[in-house]
């Protein structure tokens, strides 16, 4: 088999890290439920259809190397925009700051981050696509921000349909009712996709830890 | 760049209606995606141990890599308005209005729903081995899938089109029988859902009876092949 045709070019990376399915990652401490009202939020964003920044899972430029690669490597397994749409609203600053009212200031205490500071992303996955395995880079924050102690939660907005799954190491995540809350560590593995016949929405919210 | 949406997303879609009505009544189901105290997860019966399935695994990528273009595929062609499977046309089908929901309503296409497929003759020197895994088979149909990363089976009811195809009979859905084995092992974003149970870490050769009725689908998300095999056929 030539270097075109060779598949196991992300397994290889995932052995050079060390990461195997083989370990469990026990996710149960990172797991808790916020109040939300998952109605107002996905009406918010079906008014708002217009602002969302439509985008696929592929390398780009501004981000780091280790993301860059992961990126170029899923793209020669076959993922492209037909399978790794992703609708998401938040990142213009009003947008942001709709989002965080409307998630409430109990969720960012219960998830001990500084709301100020915070970035709350609605991301809708439809039907057939999925954002592939992959370890965040917090760029988006960092270049914003700057570094520190940054924490990433995903938060399930749409109640659990047939087809819906997140997947934290070796954790398959679903039955999840609106409202259900996960951190994503750094370094941690993750996915996540949908073949039901229903829209994912979610929610990831980024922030420095409030001590 | 991606590609805007065909129809507004609909949450109000329920699969249900789109089931022949004579599989809801022989196979009542609780069709409740919210539902928790369920018995879905019992159609899982042992490990069958007496096929190497790492080998068989191995025998279906290496075809497919040479084979290089996916048999399967679901897509919608919009100036015949035919739901299509590959190149077959299943407007006439019992399938015909679940798939309207995943490629004509949802963006389910020839670019997310591929998949290689062995069936019967086809898998050589493994056929009668696999065959002989279930005698109570009757008009028995086995078709093996490589799903490939990136790609869906989107959530259905079994409507046994392959079975029409075959025998050139209408099922008798009472009389039919389908039996899933994993031929490869759990990985990195291998998703299955069958009802409200969703299957993980599972073992190659893990034998699942797939009761009649029941909604599922699965996907891969991750970075190696899913490979499923079935069997299909009337219980005799």
């Amino acid at each position: 088999m030539n270097i075109y045709q060779y598949k196991g070019y992300f397994q290889d990376y995932l052995d050079q890290k060390g990461v195997s399915l083989q370990n469990h990652y026990e996710i149960s401490p990172l797991e808790m439920h916020i109040d939300i009202d998952y109605k107002a939020i996905i009406a918010w964003s079906e008014s708002n259809l217009d602002k969302a920044i439509v985008k696929d899972y592929k390398p780009r430029p501004f981000v780091p190397y280790d993301s860059m690669q992961q990126a170029v490597m899923i793209q020669h397994l076959g993922y492209n925009e037909y399978n790794t749409t992703e609708i998401n609203w938040g990142i213009e600053e009003e947008d942001d700051a709709e989002l965080k009212y409307l998630l409430g200031n109990e969720a960012f205490e219960k998830m001990h981050l500084k709301k100020d500071t915070c970035l709350v992303r609605l991301l809708r996955y439809d039907p057939g696509h999925c954002i592939p395995i992959h370890t965040d880079s917090y760029n988006g924050f960092k270049t914003k921000f700057g570094d520190g102690d940054v924490k990433r939660f995903f938060v399930a907005v749409s109640p659990w349909d047939w087809g819906h799954f997140l997947q934290v190491h070796d954790n398959m995540i679903h039955h999840w009712v609106p409202g259900y809350t996960v951190e994503i560590p750094n370094e941690v593995f993750h996915l996540s996709g949908n073949c039901g016949i229903a829209p994912k929405y979610t929610l990831t919210v980024t922030g420095f830890v409030d001590e | 760049m991606p590609y805007p949406i065909k129809r507004p997303l609909n949450q109000q879609f329920h699969p249900r209606e789109a089931v022949p009505s004579i599989i809801r009544e022989q196979s009542p189901w609780h069709w409740n995606a919210q539902k928790r105290d369920h018995d879905d997860a019992d159609c899982f019966i042992h490990n069958v141990d007496t096929i190497d399935w790492s080998a068989l695994g191995s025998w279906a990528v290496a075809r497919a890599n040479e084979q290089r273009v996916p048999e399967k595929y679901w897509w919608y062609n919009e100036e015949t308005e035919e739901v299509m499977h590959a190149q077959d046309s299943v407007n006439h089908c019992p399938i015909y209005e679940q798939a309207l929901q995943h490629v004509r309503d949802n963006p389910y296409n020839e670019h997310n729903t591929q998949y290689f497929k062995i069936a019967n003759e086809e898998f050589e020197h493994w056929h009668e081995p696999l065959k002989a895994l279930f005698p109570n088979l009757g008009k028995m149909g086995i078709s093996l899938f490589v799903q490939p990363p990136g790609h869906c089976i989107p959530s259905h009811v079994d409507t046994y089109s392959s079975f029409m195809r075959r025998t050139g009979e209408y099922p008798d859905y009472t009389k039919l029988k389908r039996y899933m084995i994993f031929v490869s092992d759990w990985d990195w974003g291998h998703f299955f859902h069958y009802g409200n149970h969703c299957l993980n870490q599972w073992k190659a050769g893990d034998l699942w009876d797939l009761k009649g009725g029941i909604y599922h689908g699965s996907a891969n998300a991750g970075i190696t092949p899913k490979i499923t095999i079935h069997w299909s056929g009337e219980i005799s």
